[in-house]
């Protein structure tokens, strides 16, 4: 895996990651539609992005 | 420079485009993550250091408790907390509205389902239930008929959470297909959009581009511009998303305001524009 390349956390699908993106930037994975966080980029972690609340909206 | 504030939940796209227009501005920038670390309900030196703070978190809840320590604190938040705690509850919202002489759809509130049923039937088919809380057209409900009725207010009084026991019961109105989303910065509308059904909508009435409704721009009527100012003045200078809604007479209501409204989708190619003007606004209200 390349060091731009993310892999989600759900369904182990692969990702490149444009060059740039920053650090909490949100992502949505290709494959499964899970809502995903960059937590660092050096080095690479992605998890889940805050799951969304009744009380979430504009 | 000034030390603004971003308190947010996550960086969607709006809060991206705040940040770089910050950064531009020669702002010193501190993003404050909602669920990132616990915070002190005094002084708590995050919130209490800045010289500004915009109050974007998604959370109506974590919006509210921030924006009141950061003002206890001595630090302007935009919105303001007040401003926020009307907002961000329809019921609220709509007896504001209607207390300050300003249009906006009839509304019958009820803490039971017998009432709220008793409610529906006052109103009369079709109307709107809809959760006081809650944003993005989650769990609006056309009723057009007393099964519907019964079904929803069921449901409702089934799932438990104590604000699904507040019915907040709207008159419906026949709009066209579309609603208007108007952003207003300070005192100037940042843009105007209407809000269509279109082909990809998952509703037949819910025009919002997250249940893909499209956005289009449009200019408002001067009855419409001065219905907006009205409105964003009452609720204190600030950034605010009204939503009119136009009954068949062509007369608009506002139908709701938003206090930490999007603009990615909406705003278009716009949408770096109107970061630009969030931060300067905000920074025009910076503790000197
Ligand atoms: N009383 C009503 N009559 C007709 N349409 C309505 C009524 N109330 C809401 N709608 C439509 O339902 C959708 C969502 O309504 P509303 O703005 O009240 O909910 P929301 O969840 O707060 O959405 P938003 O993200 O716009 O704040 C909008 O498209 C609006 O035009
Ligand atoms: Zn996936």
């Amino acid at each position: 895996m390349n060091a731009n390349q993310i892999e989600c956390p759900d369904c182990g699908g692969h990702k490149a990651l444009a060059p740039q993106t920053e650090v909490g930037q949100l992502l949505s994975c290709a494959d499964c539609g899970a809502r995903l966080e960059v937590l660092s980029l050096i080095p690479m972690q992605i998890g889940h992005a805050p799951q969304i609340e009744e009380d979430f909206g504009e | 420079m000034a030390k603004l504030g971003l308190v947010c939940t996550m960086l969607t796209p709006e809060n991206m485009a705040i940040k770089k227009a910050a950064e531009a501005a020669g702002a010193q920038l501190s993003i404050i993550r909602d669920e990132q670390a616990p915070f002190s309900l005094h002084g708590e030196p995050s919130l209490s250091n800045l010289d500004v703070i915009l109050a974007r978190s998604s959370s109506f809840t974590r919006s509210l408790y921030l924006s009141r320590l950061a003002e206890y604190a001595g630090v302007p938040t935009i919105n303001s907390s007040s401003a926020q705690s009307l907002c961000g509850d329809k019921a609220l919202t709509s007896a504001f509205l209607m207390q300050k002489n300003i249009p906006t759809p009839k509304v019958l509130l009820a803490f039971s389902p017998s009432s709220a049923l008793q409610a529906v039937e006052q109103m009369g088919y079709p109307c709107v239930i809809k959760p006081p809380v809650g944003s993005w057209g989650r769990m609006v409900c056309k009723i057009s008929d007393k099964h519907a009725a019964e079904a929803v207010v069921g449901l409702k009084d089934s799932l438990g959470h104590y604000t699904d026991k507040v019915y907040y019961v709207q008159e419906y109105v026949d709009k066209p297909q579309r609603d208007i989303r108007v952003f207003v910065v300070g005192d100037e509308v940042a843009f105007s959009i209407y809000r269509k059904i279109s082909e990809t909508s998952s509703s037949s009435f819910i025009t919002n581009l997250n249940h893909g409704g499209a956005a289009e721009e449009f200019s408002m009527t001067d009855e419409m511009a001065e219905l907006v100012h009205r409105t964003a003045s009452c609720f204190g200078a600030g950034i605010y998303g009204v939503d009119l809604i136009e009954y068949p007479d062509g007369h608009a209501a506002v139908l709701e305001v938003n206090h930490a409204p999007e603009f990615s989708k909406s705003a278009g190619e716009k949408a770096g524009q109107v970061a630009e003007k969030i931060v300067k606004f905000a920074l025009a209200k910076a503790k000197k």
